[in-house]
């Protein structure tokens, strides 16, 4: 009970935190940056953790990310829609689109379905290149001028292309995800999840419908992918097909490990950390993969709960010390 | 009516007869004794009664309708539910949470519900929790409600893997030998257990090695050997049946 309120307590003072930043570094535009990136990231990361509770690994979240970003954008610029409509035809777009994939990938297992997924992703990716729809889709060179949106409610005129503005739409988007997956994962549904994570045939024998929950999850997860690639694609303004390289989906399975595979909090301390980290050694250019290896091989050998293990930790370590 | 008929089945994997032509009923609220030396066919027949597979010929009838093409899952929400022979549990979650697990069938989930946590989600969860308490109870396990599965010594695990099968609440359990590798004093406990669950009304079949659990506990006995029908009566019959004893013994 006491833990449990500690826990709240400490999520409580992030989210103010995380509201209170704009004010604190002065709208500084490069830290405020630095977190829209953080916001993406761990928004991705969770999605993709939903996928982890369950026991895949996928390699096609950055592709299911492109579908929305690509669908987005592409509504936007060819059709003038309004971003607030064409960010939720990305993320449904990318939802349907992994509901029906899904329906022969979700039969795959384990290293099956990791290679599955990498050649999904690697799909996904060349088809935005396609020289053939280069009129449409802009082939390598991708699609620019994908303007943030601007809003205008009860008087109240924003224009999403300040910095200010976006950061707070990024951490709303970033935190609602968070929220739902949180809630989910709490729910009957997690406990299905984590049952087929644990034993798929035990699950089976007492009437879990295996192929529904994991066609359902996949989409579910590839609805928030697409969402965080449909607000990636209105901040950067400029998406091409190596945005959404395999990549950054290793980049989002990195943030998890580290992270931790256990809790919601694994996903959001991973990426949070390692998005700073990135911008820390941005000098070294892309030398700095070499240190995320480093730190990820030492993560699996030396902390296996990743991150979120940590308070754990030092609690029983604290217990042993006052023996 | 049976409540399980088993009606011609054949099993074949290759060229390779795991199961041939076998025949034989479950009655409502009966102990079944599935029994047979090593490689009988036993597990393979148990695997096609519950979905895992599908019968190269022949017919599995449960309540007056043709399973033998379902799947697990659908067999299992039909009231066919069994365990598994090696301790195949949910392992890192607690004792309670494995019967929650279990209690799937039996709860709706609801996307909303789940993700605003509603008062009827709330309720419904609490009226499972309190199912899960019972059948802890009656199988025993109730200190152990939030032990770590895979921390369990290995009866308790089994007896766990019972209490999971029961909160699909099944109207037909099939056990896979529940209580191999049990000191003689488990065993007895666990007899006792299978009593108790037939007591529940819960028809019982049950695949076991140990001859002398099988005589004991069930009504009518079915003998399986080089994946045919061997004999099948009641434990008087087979105990004096020449087949069965050369068949366990060897012939000479």
């Amino acid at each position: 009970m006491n833990g449990n309120r500690v826990k709240s307590f400490i999520w409580l003072i992030l989210v103010v935190f995380v509201f209170l930043l704009p004010a604190i570094t002065r709208q500084d535009e490069y830290i405020l940056h630095v977190g829209i990136i953080i916001a993406f990231n761990v928004a991705l990361a969770t999605s993709l953790w939903l996928l982890c509770s369950m026991g895949f690994v996928s390699f096609a979240h950055a592709g299911f990310m492109g579908i929305g970003a690509y669908t987005s954008a592409l509504l936007f610029l060819r059709l003038g829609w309004s971003f607030w409509a064409t960010m939720w035809i990305g993320a449904a777009t990318a939802g349907i689109i992994a509901c029906v994939v899904g329906i022969p990938l979700m039969r795959t297992k384990a290293v099956y379905f990791f290679m599955a997924s990498w050649a999904l992703g690697e799909v996904i990716k060349m088809m935005f290149a396609l020289k053939y729809f280069r009129w449409f889709t802009g082939g390598w060179d991708g699609l620019f001028d994908i303007l943030p949106p601007k809003l205008s409610i009860l008087g109240l005129y924003i224009d999403f292309s300040s910095r200010v503005a976006y950061y707070y739409l990024a951490v709303v988007f970033a935190m609602a995800i968070v929220f739902i997956i949180y809630r989910l994962n709490r729910s009957r549904i997690g406990t299905i999840l984590w049952s087929i994570h644990e034993a798929e045939i035990l699950a089976e024998h007492v009437g879990i419908h295996l192929l529904r929950y994991k066609v359902l999850t996949f989409a579910v997860a590839c609805f928030f992918a697409g969402l965080v690639g449909a607000l990636y694609a209105h901040y950067h303004t400029f998406i091409y097909p190596r945005t959404f390289d395999i990549w950054v989906s290793e980049f989002s399975l990195v943030h998890v490990i580290v992270g931790g595979l256990s809790t919601v909090a694994g996903p959001v301390a991973g990426a949070t950390l390692f998005t700073i980290l990135d911008e820390l050694l941005r000098p070294l250019g892309f030398y700095r993969v070499i240190f995320f290896g480093i730190i990820l091989i030492l993560t699996v050998l030396f902390l296996p709960g990743g991150l979120e293990s940590i308070p754990g930790r030092i609690r029983s370590l604290v217990r042993r010390f006052l023996k | 009516m049976p409540l399980l008929e088993i009606r011609n089945v054949s099993k074949y994997f290759g060229g390779l007869e795991a199961v041939g032509n076998v025949d034989f009923d479950v009655d409502q609220g009966e102990i079944k004794g599935l029994i047979g030396p090593n490689g009988a066919g036993k597990t393979t027949l148990f695997n096609v009664i519950s979905g895992v597979y599908h019968p190269t010929s022949g017919r599995v009838v449960f309540k007056g309708k043709d399973i033998a093409h379902l799947k697990p899952h659908a067999i299992a929400k039909m009231g066919l539910v069994r365990t598994f022979q090696a301790t195949t549990l949910f392992n890192s979650f607690s004792v309670l949470k494995n019967v929650l697990a279990g209690y799937h069938l039996h709860s709706k989930v609801n996307f909303w519900g789940a993700l605003f946590n509603t008062p009827a989600t709330v309720k419904r969860e609490r009226d499972i929790e309190k199912k899960a308490m019972e059948i802890l109870e009656f199988m025993g396990l109730s200190k152990y409600k939030d032990e770590l599965a895979l921390n369990l010594p290995h009866g308790y695990q089994r007896a766990l893997g019972i209490s999971i099968a029961l909160a699909a609440e099944p109207e037909l359990l099939m056990l896979d030998e529940p209580v191999t590798g049990m000191n003689p004093e488990e065993t007895m406990e666990m007899m006792g257990v299978i009593n108790k669950i037939r007591d529940r009304a819960i028809t019982v079949l049950l695949i076991e090695h140990d001859m002398r659990v099988v005589m004991d506990l069930c009504e009518r006995i079915t003998v399986l050997n080089f994946g045919k029908k061997l004999a099948e009566g009641p434990p008087e019959k087979i105990r004096k049946n020449k087949d069965v004893i050369e068949a366990y013994l060897g012939s000479e």
